[in-house]
């Protein structure tokens, strides 16, 4: 196969260029406690930015999933740790109120016939608002050791410095990738995002396809919320306020477009490492995490650049990628 | 060349009538079309064209009259209804993904799957192949592979795929809207070759186009229309093209 028919060479260059930058500045940068931390950030940033990628290849926005990554945590921890439900009722619960929260997004998008960026914006603000007063801003701390919480991320792989929620991560990916490249669904996801009116013209039952998207961006959110709460034992109201925008990036650098109809799981989850890497080498090089953001917003550009010069060059030199 | 005539009746429309509240769109509409026929259907703007075929295609249920597909009197409440049967429309769109790839596209909403549920993955090999096959036999021999998106195929070229796609899918009637409006001659080439290849495996063609010189040439057969009405039909061999403009601009000189 040839080099540039690889669909995630951009985010892939980017990565190493990025690495290498950091391994010269932190001789730490390259250890097995650097690569659990790298790797517990990838976690963060990853699930969540499964599903908005996914969402996106369907051609629609999800902004409302750092409030549900906030709220449906805390109203697992408040169910389980403050009212004493049991802990898998209190986690099918925040997971159905994920789901509700998808559904109401995606039906509003559809019936109301309003960009999702909007619907998703005003439903983001609520939420966000919910979570805060769920508890009057404060967060829901867990000292037990349920071994639920030690699935969720507690327990470290074998005697690594690794967290298991990498494999939560994993196994998210793995199933998504391959929906989206080998099934039908995921052809009418792709389809849906590309020109919605062409797929609905051949059969596509495109509104079905766009909310299951939203559920499952919904879902992921809440799960990447409550795999943090297990592994740091805390639920904050206010946690990853950024991250809906971050969960953008990730499917952005990773190969996605804005338009919609294009995008990739393996890019995906190489982004969501990407920006394990920055946060980590950051710490390492002993510049503050506060500058993190704005390292975001640089890689952001670099690797959209990155990308589009490969995806020119792999057209003139007339590659052709598998589909 | 046989007799259109002689040929097996595709598709048949007697007194067929369809108003728009008080505007009337086309009215008392006698058509057929046969099996290996091409039928260019021409007219002014607003002579009733495209409702006509939007009757044929299910899109609209005409208030009155009857249609006979294949001997079989039917009546459709969507395009859902006609495409069931085999008619297959070809829009001006053309329904395909740009960034998707050809054999994507050629099987979107209709994948061909392998494995049992709830593990049914698609038969990616086997629809690359029909694909590649189909497109060649349509004329379009410079492609390269399958997996390559529809947005590197000029316009003439989507046309022909849109083809394929309806004629693999065992459409027995094609309803072409337009299909060269936008197109250079060039391309327009390419579009009369795909109906060409179409009509000799034995489909029925139906064509709007509003170039006559485009329609003599590929037609067998031309119906014009005006104020809603079927005002002639005649074959291809018998006219010239300046007939049919000459008949189409109300010239009645034939």
């Amino acid at each position: 196969m040839h080099l540039f028919a690889i669909q995630e060479l951009g985010v892939l260059v980017a990565g190493l260029m990025i690495g290498a930058v950091f391994a010269f500045l932190s001789p730490e940068f390259l250890t097995a406690a650097s690569a659990g931390s790298i790797l517990a950030s990838a976690v963060q940033f990853g699930v969540v930015g499964l599903g908005v990628t996914v969402l996106m290849i369907a051609g629609e926005f999800d902004l409302s999933v750092a409030s549900v990554y906030s709220l449906c945590p805390m109203v697992m921890a408040s169910l389980w740790v403050d009212h004493g439900f049991n802990v898998f009722l209190a986690l099918g619960f925040a997971l159905i109120l994920a789901l509700a929260i998808g559904l109401i997004n995606g039906l509003a998008t559809l019936i109301l016939g309003i960009p999702s960026f909007i619907i998703t914006l005003a439903t983001a603000l609520f939420w966000a608002g919910v979570s805060l007063n769920l508890t009057g801003g404060y967060p829901i701390s867990y000292f037990g050791d349920s071994p639920v919480m030690s699935w969720l991320g507690t327990a470290e792989i074998g005697h690594s410095k690794i967290s298991v929620s990498i494999l939560w991560l994993v196994g998210f990916a793995i199933i998504l990738a391959v929906v989206l490249r080998m099934t039908a669904v995921g052809n009418w996801i792709f389809a849906s995002g590309g020109d919605g009116r062409a797929a609905r013209a051949m059969g596509v039952p495109v509104g079905a396809v766009k909310v299951g998207c939203f559920l499952l961006s919904s879902v992921l959110a809440a799960l990447t919320g409550i795999i943090q709460f297990g592994s740091f034992g805390s639920a904050t109201p206010t946690q990853g306020s950024d991250l809906a925008l971050t969960a953008i990036v990730v499917a952005v650098v990773g190969g996605g477009s804005l338009m919609g109809g294009r995008g990739s799981i393996m890019g995906a989850v190489l982004a969501a490492i990407v920006l394990g890497m920055s946060y980590t080498g950051l710490v390492l090089s002993g510049v503050s995490t506060t500058w993190f953001q704005s390292f975001v917003g640089f890689l952001l550009l670099f690797a959209v650049i990155i990308n589009m010069r490969l995806a020119g060059l792999g057209a003139k030199l007339g590659v052709i990628r598998k589909s | 060349m046989t007799e259109p005539t002689s040929k097996e009746k595709l598709f048949g429309l007697q007194d067929v009538t369809m108003n728009f509240g008080n505007v009337v769109a086309i009215q008392g509409v006698k058509f057929e079309v046969h099996r290996g026929e091409v039928v260019g259907l021409v007219g002014d703007n607003g002579a009733g064209k495209s409702t006509l075929v939007k009757v044929m295609n299910g899109f609209y249920s005409p208030d009155r009259g009857v249609m006979q597909f294949q001997g079989n009197t039917v009546r459709f409440s969507s395009p859902r209804d006609a495409r069931s049967v085999g008619i297959e429309t070809v829009y001006q769109d053309l329904a395909l993904i740009p960034a998707l790839s050809m054999w994507r596209n050629f099987f979107l909403g209709r994948e061909l799957k392998i494995g049992r549920r709830p593990f049914r993955f698609l038969a990616k090999r086997r629809m690359r192949e029909i694909t590649m096959e189909n497109l060649r036999e349509m004329g379009l021999t410079r492609l390269r592979s399958p997996d390559e998106p529809v947005d590197i195929l000029s316009g003439g070229e989507r046309q022909a795929l849109a083809i394929a796609r309806a004629r693999y899918f065992g459409g027995s009637l094609l309803l072409l809207d337009e299909p060269t409006s936008a197109l250079s001659v060039k391309e327009t080439e390419k579009v009369s070759e795909a109906v060409q290849i179409a009509r000799n495996s034995g489909l029925g063609v139906v064509i709007i186009d509003h170039n006559i010189g485009h329609v003599h040439r590929i037609c067998d057969r031309i119906v014009i229309m005006e104020a809603g009405r079927v005002i002639n039909s005649v074959r291809r061999d018998d006219v010239t093209a300046q007939h049919v403009a000459d008949l189409v601009a109300g010239r009645h000189a034939l």
